[in-house]
């Protein structure tokens, strides 16, 4: 019983005290997104949420308190099953939003997609280590990225363009923390960031261009545009990145107050994204600046210390876990909150901790589990 | 415990974290812009799309009478609202956004710019369908004025129907019909009460034309006075427009939300001077005449107590829109129903001999007592200047010379004043200059040695043109409001006034706000005995000379007629359309009235115009005596040219008359005049004008 303790007295505090805080807010700015709406679906979000969260720290004491040893045994049974169950769900699955993405059993929804984050992790924590002892960097590199197209692939059938997307980060930055050579990283990340930023810089020269890049549908130009000004079309495609601009934007420094938005109210923010995807959007014009800011720092530090267990783990496996948590995260953080504020295009990913979503909240949930249980474990545990 | 060493190479980590941190703070950076620095931008949006500003309708003050009597007022119109702003969300929520756009071409700075709006007629029409078949109603847009309305006044409701009747407003309101920005809309509505009454006067209003008609606190205004006292007092009438901001949700749709209202406010009401039951009596008495004016004033203090001028109009077609083919009629009409005759300029005719018989008494050029011979001619250099009685009326004083109207005596009197003191007099009555009342008006023509050196400088003054002068003929021009002032001097021994028209300015709960004291130009002084004599020649003219038909049993009125001659081109010939005239006050021991008729087209002063007078006295002293006047609505007075005969060419001499501009310009055109011979046609006569001179005078 006293190991017990000791692994609780060993638990990561600051990741601990980040989530919980992560939690609280979500669970306030899901009843502000849903309380005055006029369907009982959404009026229940808030309760069904909340019925999770126990649910979420029972899971996530299970995954942490056990050594992570045992979870990245398990890692190909799991992501088999995962594997199964998202081709399934193309036969079977409910349509939401346009994606074939759900299981309904016995009253509730499962997203298979969103399990198939954790369980890919647990699976590269299985398997690059081996890899990296036996290949030289360029077949591990191949070998790797083979091998995230694989998920990648049966989930953009759904299609959950956003979803798929987050694959990608996780085996980037777990080939990183492992050490691969920079040159197959860092081209990448260059190419992000000059792409990220020409489209900020240039994004004036673009809308005034009549014909689309060589090889893009008008179309897609006409998204891109409508990116960069939203005013293009406010309408139809540029309602949404619209409305969520004007319902933070109106916020200003402190927000309007608790419950005092107006954007999700009046059905401008719409309300099946008010409280899932664009929650931002509500916390942005309610807490303004400051709530937003503390947010987004929150989220950030609980990456960085999800990177910082990946440094201190005590084998190269502990160490992609964390690490792939950290870039599961990451890039949830960065696209969903992104796309409220018009860092990046509108993709439909949930904020970590906040966004409503049962499987979502389980994936973070058995994420920082993983995280707490290299933190835990990360060296031998002794009577003193 | 030993630091274990750590499984990440080189301590990867730390370039990870920096990134992640820096990503951060990017997007707090992003986030400090959005709300921050565009927090206005985006507030301004916020507003736009949440609410939904409506103005709410002033009340206009009223226009009253001297006892209260509301002349103009408003009552309620039920009217069907376009809110064109709603109408285009529903449209646009309905059709998925789309919105119908129109290319328009903007001029701006002289460049033609094509620019895209929204095609606002098409939303309309699809937007009143279902209107019509519930209800039934045809429905005909005139789509240059929703457009024109659109881009001038978006925020102010398009009056699609107004005043509709009872049942469409029952109809209407039992079926919701359920499209946001249709609505019924009760707001105050112009109504002048008696019609056709003192619509000189009044005025009328109308929709303001652009959105630079604003109040002074720049909001637009949607109705402002276009003539009359409507225009010239609008800055008092106008009350002041309320708000309301109404929230909306995503589809336009009006939730329960803070709304802020701003009540409308009741302009102030404008008190005249006018006397509606007198203005009635002087309305009632000039139906039958075609074309002329009345102006009754009081000569104690110089209020105007009614002004007519026929023919007239119903402002209440001006309201809320005349039709075009009303405002065509009225405009085209050759009687020129819209002129206010009571202050357009016109030639004297002998109803000017008591300003010259004034000014030679005051100059002592003659004395009450003087006796001058009144011929059939009197000669001036090499010509004869005849009367326009043939006989000889033998010796005769002043008193006698203005109960005939003889021209005789005043060519010598005028002759012996000299021109320079006959125009000071003239001046000191206010002739030539405007009476500066809050109207439109003509100041009239001071017929002079000076205005001839300045308009004719081919021709010299001579004595000739002062015995002209001393009859009233020549060039002097004079409006009827101007010799009821005259009348009203004389009346009172010789205090000239400006005439009153606005009494005061009284806000909704009777407040007097301003008030508009009498005001006197001048204040000529006579001897007792020099304006006596003038006064008791013109109650001569009533008892027993040239205007017995002004007679009211127990009243004794004084007054003087004239009769100028004047040709114009109606249809093409050059007839006859002589201005008869009637100055007239009552009663004469401490006058109360004093009245000015003039017509167009009559026969004489003393045959079309002094019965005029006489109805009107004998209506104004009955109705002292208790009698009252019913306030009937009045239909708007026809006008004519009856009374105009055909031009004879004269046959003496091979002075030809100049061609005139029709009479409907009421500008009484130049007519050919100076040092011939007068015209001798005798008063209520029918004998043809033989001579020279285009004006006769008596």
């Amino acid at each position: 019983m006293w190991i017990l303790f000791k692994k609780i007295g060993r638990l990561n505090w600051g990741i601990m005290l980040l989530m919980c805080g992560l939690l609280v807010a979500g669970l306030m700015a899901i009843y502000s997104a849903t309380y005055v709406s006029e369907t009982a679906e959404f009026r229940e979000a808030f309760g069904k949420q909340m019925r999770m969260v126990p649910i979420g720290f029972i899971v996530f004491f299970i995954i942490a308190l056990v050594d992570y040893e045992f979870w990245i045994k398990l890692s190909i049974p799991i992501f088999s099953v995962t594997l199964v169950l998202l081709i399934l769900v193309l036969f079977f699955g409910k349509v939401v939003n346009g994606a074939r993405s759900w299981f309904l059993i016995a009253g509730f929804g499962i997203q298979p997609a969103e399990f198939a984050k954790i369980s890919f992790i647990l699976l590269i924590a299985l398997i690059l280590p081996i890899m990296k002892e036996k290949f030289e960097d360029l077949p591990l590199f191949c070998l790797s990225m083979g091998l995230t197209l694989v998920p990648i692939f049966v989930i953009m059938r759904q299609p959950d363009l956003g979803s798929s997307a987050v694959f990608i980060p996780i085996v980037f930055l777990s080939l990183y923390m492992l050490g691969i050579k920079n040159r197959y990283i860092m081209p990448f990340l260059a190419a992000g960031v000059i792409g990220f930023a020409a489209l900020n810089i240039f994004g004036s020269k673009i809308i005034e261009m009549e014909k689309p890049f060589p090889g893009m549908k008008q179309y897609q130009m006409n998204r891109i545009k409508t990116f960069i000004d939203p005013e293009l079309d406010p309408k139809n495609s540029g309602w949404t990145l619209n409305q969520s601009l004007i319902a933070i934007g109106s916020g200003g420094f402190f927000g309007k107050g608790y419950l005092q938005g107006t954007q999700n109210v009046r059905g401008f923010i719409g309300r099946n994204i008010a409280f899932t995807d664009f929650i931002f959007a509500v916390i942005g014009e309610e807490t303004g600046f400051v709530g937003g800011s503390i947010i987004i720092m929150g989220e950030v530090f609980l990456v960085i210390l999800a990177l910082h267990v990946a440094s201190k783990s005590r084998d190269p496996g502990g160490c992609m876990l964390a690490t792939g948590v950290a870039a599961l995260f990451f890039t949830h953080f960065f696209i969903n909150i992104g796309m409220t504020i018009k860092v990046v295009p509108i993709t439909g990913i949930p904020l970590p901790f906040i966004s409503f979503g049962g499987s979502f909240l389980l994936v973070c949930m058995s994420g920082m589990g993983l995280v707490q249980s290299v933190w835990i474990h990360r060296k031998p545990l002794e009577r003193n | 415990m030993l630091e274990h060493k750590s499984v990440v190479p080189h301590s990867r980590q730390g370039y990870f974290i920096f990134i992640f941190l820096v990503a951060g703070l990017y997007m707090v950076y992003r986030l400090f812009d959005v709300t921050v620095q565009k927090n206005e931008n985006y507030k301004d949006k916020l507003r736009n799309q949440t609410t939904i500003a409506i103005r709410l309708s002033p009340a206009r003050g009223t226009i009253i009478d001297r006892n209260g009597f509301a002349i103009a007022e408003n009552r309620a119109s039920f009217d069907i609202d376009f809110y064109l702003d709603q109408l285009i969300r529903d449209y646009s929520r309905t059709h998925r956004g789309r919105i119908p756009k129109l290319a328009v071409e903007v001029k701006r700075k002289g460049r033609t710019i094509r620019r895209e709006e929204n095609d606002i007629v098409k939303i309309v029409n699809e937007s009143v369908e279902p209107l019509k078949k519930t209800l039934g109603i045809e429905i005909k847009l005139d789509a240059n004025d929703i457009r024109n309305h659109y881009r001038s006044q978006p925020r102010i409701p398009y009056p699609y129907k107004t005043d509709i009747d009872f049942n469409t407003l029952a109809q209407f309101s039992e079926r919701n019909l359920g499209i946001p920005g249709i609505e019924i809309g009760a707001r105050p509505i112009r109504t002048y009460n008696l019609g056709a009454f003192a619509p000189h006067i009044i005025g009328y209003i109308g929709r303001a034309e652009n959105t630079e008609q604003v109040d002074e606190d720049g909001v637009e205004l949607e109705f402002v006075g276009k003539k009359g006292i409507e225009e010239k007092m609008d800055s008092h009438l106008q009350g002041k427009a309320g708000g309301k901001i109404l929230q909306v949700n995503y589809r336009g749709y009006i939730v329960p939300g803070d709304e802020s209202e701003e009540a409308p406010t009741v302009g102030n009401s404008v008190a005249l001077t006018i006397d509606a039951r007198i203005q009635h009596i002087a309305e009632d008495a000039m139906r039958g005449v075609g074309r002329g004016a009345v102006v009754i004033m009081d000569p104690n203090n110089g209020d105007i107590l009614a002004m007519v001028s026929v023919p007239n109009f119903d402002p209440n077609v001006f309201i809320p829109k005349i039709s075009p083919q009303n405002w065509k009629e009225l405009n085209t009409n050759p009687t020129a129903p819209m002129i206010n005759r009571a202050v357009s300029e016109y030639a004297p005719g002998s109803i000017y001999k008591p300003i010259v018989a004034l000014a030679a008494l005051k100059s002592h050029s003659i004395r009450p007592s003087t006796i001058i011979n009144c011929s059939s001619g009197y000669t001036v250099g090499n010509r004869v200047f005849h009367d326009w009685y043939k006989g000889d009326r033998g010796p005769i004083t002043v008193r006698e010379a203005i109960q005939w109207s003889c021209n005789t005596f005043f060519y010598p009197a005028g002759i012996r004043t000299g021109i320079d003191k006959l125009v000071d007099m003239a001046r000191l009555f206010g002739i030539g200059q405007p009476t500066e009342i809050p109207l439109p008006e003509g100041k009239g023509r001071l017929w002079s040695p000076e205005w001839l050196k300045q308009n004719r400088p081919q021709e010299r003054w001579s004595e000739a043109y002062t015995a002209n002068f001393s009859i009233g003929q020549g060039s002097v021009e004079v409006t009827p409001l101007q010799m009821a002032v005259v009348g009203c001097a004389i009346a009172n021994g010789g205090t000239v006034y400006y005439p009153g028209l606005v009494k005061s300015i009284q806000s909704i709960d009777g407040d007097v706000k301003a008030t508009f004291p009498t005001r006197i130009r001048n204040r000529i002084e006579f001897d007792v005995a020099d304006i006596d004599i003038v006064r008791q020649g013109m109650l001569a003219v009533v008892e027993s000379g040239t205007a017995t038909k002004a007679q009211v049993p127990g009243y004794k009125i004084a007054g003087k007629t004239g009769t100028a001659q004047f040709k114009t081109r109606l249809q093409g010939r050059l007839v006859v359309d002589q201005r008869t005239w009637f100055l007239s006050f009552a009663p004469y021991e401490s006058p109360r009235y004093a009245i000015c008729v003039l017509v167009e087209g009559g026969s004489s002063g003393g045959g079309t115009c002094a019965p005029i007078a006489q109805n009107i006295y004998a209506r104004i002293f009955s109705m002292e005596k208790g009698e009252t006047i019913p306030m009937s609505y009045l239909t708007p007075v026809e006008g004519h040219f009856g009374g105009v005969t055909d031009y004879v060419p004269p046959q003496a001499t091979g002075m030809t008359a100049t061609p005139n501009a029709p009479a409907a310009q009421a500008v009484p055109p130049e007519t050919t005049s100076g040092d011939a011979p007068a015209d001798t046609p005798n008063e209520d006569d029918d004998r043809k004008p033989s001579r020279i001179l285009p004006r006769r005078s008596h």
